[in-house]
């Protein structure tokens, strides 16, 4: 099966996608940006919340991860996008944002949920899969990026041939992200809210505006893009609407999967509105809203 | 996470379930996390989970108005779903993508002696 054609950045298109990064540099470029990226854990400033924690010493911040992450799931799935699947998903537990309706939150959320797995081990499972007809190897979390040198080790460990996914919330910084260029052949990004008063009462999270815009511009410069969206009851004004606005006016390029499947789980009591699955009404009017910005939606 | 647009029929066990974790429908009580994969897995795909991680079972949610919510959907859990409703435009094409990977035995991880919290069996692996 071959990934289906779209305006992607020189190097990334979807077609060539087995061979968009130069397979021995990506190797190299990790190595050599290992001792940066765990020298950032001494004082966590991976994601904006910019702790400080020495994770190193085992201090926890927000996320409460500290240097080695632990893996809640490793397995082929194919719930993902049709042009990522069969995918090798490997699941990093810990989270920076606090989502209510997290549907692993008791994993995602618990950065001592799974099992410390090295990274030889993983891509030597990645390979068996890959080999059983997985077409890509996507990491997850949690939030992957919190992990940045686990990251790093994962990617020189895995087979130079294979196309790597990171899925990621996209509450990260520059430097972070810079770490992470030209290892990942797509980067699947959410875009959750639509604006920080939503992002604030549904995640905990502060200026997730200008972080997750500032993730998708860069993600969309430097790999193949898919951003996604997950629609939720009551929220399709004043969320999806202004997303949908948003990726139209700056990313017209990027693939955009909308999530209609909203689960009314974890601690979503706490938020009326979301205790509800989707309506049809929401559904179809969401769909208008994507076609009244141009988006090009992926199943 | 998807809707599958299907008023649901009894699912049957598929032939081909794990020894050491029957289907006995876990992916249909209620709980947080992502399926092992194990039952009726044709292609020798999935790496699973084990009691080793008894928080990670995989869920559907059944709605009053018969539509099926699913997550961490692995290729045993689309043969599940598959017989609820064969003609479900959402799991049609991923079926295939299941159903079209070669059959390839996993391998199970190695113990690393420096790292006591690595199993020698990994609760990552497929026997």
């Amino acid at each position: 099966m071959s990934m289906p054609s779209v305006a992607c950045p020189p190097g990334h298109e979807p077609g060539a996608s087995a061979t968009a990064v130069d397979r021995p540099d990506r190797r190299t470029l990790a190595a050599a940006r290992l001792t940066r990226a765990r020298a950032a854990l001494a004082a966590c400033d991976l994601c904006p919340r910019r702790c400080g924690a020495n994770r190193l010493a085992g201090e926890r911040g927000f996320c409460g991860a500290v240097a080695r992450p632990r893996v809640h799931l490793a397995q082929v799935e194919v719930g993902d996008e049709l042009e990522l699947i069969p995918t090798f998903a490997v699941a990093l537990s810990g989270c920076n944002l606090r989502c209510v309706f997290c549907i692993t939150g008791a994993q995602s959320w618990n950065p001592d949920a799974g099992t410390v797995v090295e990274p030889a081990a993983l891509a030597g499972q990645a390979e068996a899969a890959l080999a059983g007809g997985a077409r890509t190897i996507t990491i997850l979390g949690g939030e992957p990026t919190i992990h940045v040198p686990f990251l790093l080790e994962l990617v020189a460990a895995m087979p130079p041939q294979a196309t790597l996914v990171l899925k990621t919330n996209g509450y990260g910084r520059a430097a972070g992200r810079r770490l992470l260029d030209g290892l990942f052949d797509v980067w699947c990004v959410d875009y959750k809210f639509g604006n920080d008063a939503c992002a604030w009462r549904l995640a905990g999270v502060p200026d997730y505006t200008a972080e997750v815009r500032a993730s998708l511009r860069h993600a969309a410069r430097h790999a193949q893009l898919i951003v996604r969206h997950l629609l939720m009851p009551g929220h399709v004004d004043c969320c999806w609407r202004p997303v949908a606005a948003w990726l139209g006016a700056h990313l017209p390029d990027a693939k955009v999967s909308l999530k209609t499947g909203f689960w009314p789980g974890w601690q979503v009591p706490h938020c009326p509105e979301l205790r509800q699955p989707l309506t049809p009404n929401e559904v179809a009017r969401a769909h208008a809203l994507a076609a009244k910005s141009a988006l090009k939606l992926v199943a | 996470m998807k809707v599958l647009n299907t008023r649901p029929r009894a699912a049957r066990r598929p032939e081909a379930a794990h020894p050491d974790r029957p289907l006995a429908c876990p992916a249909f009580t209620s709980s947080q996390g992502a399926m092992p994969a194990t039952a009726g897995d044709p292609n020798g795909m999935a790496t699973s989970q084990t009691a080793e991680s008894p928080d990670l079972i995989a869920e559907v949610l059944i709605l009053p108005d018969g539509q099926v919510l699913a997550h961490n959907v692995t290729p045993a859990f689309t043969a599940l779903l598959h017989q609820v409703n064969p003609r479900d435009p959402w799991l049609m094409p991923r079926r295939i993508a299941a159903t079209s990977a070669r059959s390839r035995p996993q391998q199970a991880l190695a113990r690393d002696p420096t790292n006591p919290d690595c199993p020698s069996s990994s609760p990552l692996s497929r026997p």
